[in-house]
């Protein structure tokens, strides 16, 4: 990152975040959250050592790419 | 291995009591890679309790991460005055090791307060180690209740992919 990037970088972080809401959660949403919380694979003792992994591999695949054309 | 996971495994031989929030805590709940979401940040919700923060800062400093608040380093002695102070002024303080893990230990969660949210985790487990999460829908109140634009995109783009997954067939 060249310097006046990052200069507006820190300018931009050192601002307040902006606030728009608080906005209210349609019930779709909401619904839904429950039904992903009351799945088998969310039961409380869930092994979730995959997550980290998945994330890992999907950084890992972007990071190692490199343009061809 | 998760880099987190050793910090857990000291908060937890501590008895520093804390639940996993913000987008890290949602991607507990994913079902697949389609679900999960990109993040650098692992932020965890501690109670309003001064020792129990010098005791997670002890843990940090024996896994020899860095702590801040914002660009500053966070001051010596860490003692219980300092501890009162961030509690008294809701900082957010930053765990991070410089290359693959950024943990920001917050006291606040926007419309939520912890006892509340610890009494409803959900406990999951990574690499054998108990990893207390918010209830999902807790996370996601506290960031419509949050409200900054960051938030909101998320939550956007959240609800699709919550609706990519139910509302087919419906």
């Amino acid at each position: 990152m060249d310097a006046s990037r990052a200069a507006i970088c820190q300018l931009l972080d050192a601002l307040p975040d902006p606030v728009i809401g608080p906005v209210e959660l349609d019930h779709d949403y909401l619904d839904w959250i429950r039904r992903l919380e009351a799945l088998p694979a969310n039961a409380p003792g869930a092994d979730k050592t995959w997550i980290w992994e998945c994330i890992r591999a999907f950084e890992d695949h972007f990071r190692r790419a490199v343009r061809v054309k | 291995m998760d880099p987190l996971v050793p910090l857990l495994r000291r908060f937890h031989e501590k008895d520093v009591r804390f639940v996993v929030i913000g987008v890290a805590g949602i991607n507990y709940y994913a079902t697949g890679a389609g679900t999960t979401f990109t993040t650098r940040d692992r932020d965890l919700l501690l109670p309003l309790d001064p020792e129990a923060l010098l005791r997670a800062w002890t843990a940090c400093d024996e896994l020899a991460l860095s702590l801040a608040i914002g660009e500053e380093p966070l001051d010596v002695p860490r003692d219980r005055w300092l501890a009162e102070r961030v509690i008294s002024t809701r900082s957010v303080v930053r765990a991070t090791n410089g290359r693959d893990l950024d943990v920001d230990l917050s006291v606040l969660m926007a419309g939520h307060d912890f006892e509340h949210v610890w009494a409803e985790r959900r406990i999951f487990l990574v690499e054998g180690v108990e990893v207390p999460v918010a209830r999902l829908e807790h996370i996601v109140r506290s960031k419509a209740e949050a409200g900054r634009p960051k938030d909101l995109l998320f939550l956007a783009t959240h609800r699709d992919a919550l609706k990519q997954i139910f509302a087919k067939g419906e």
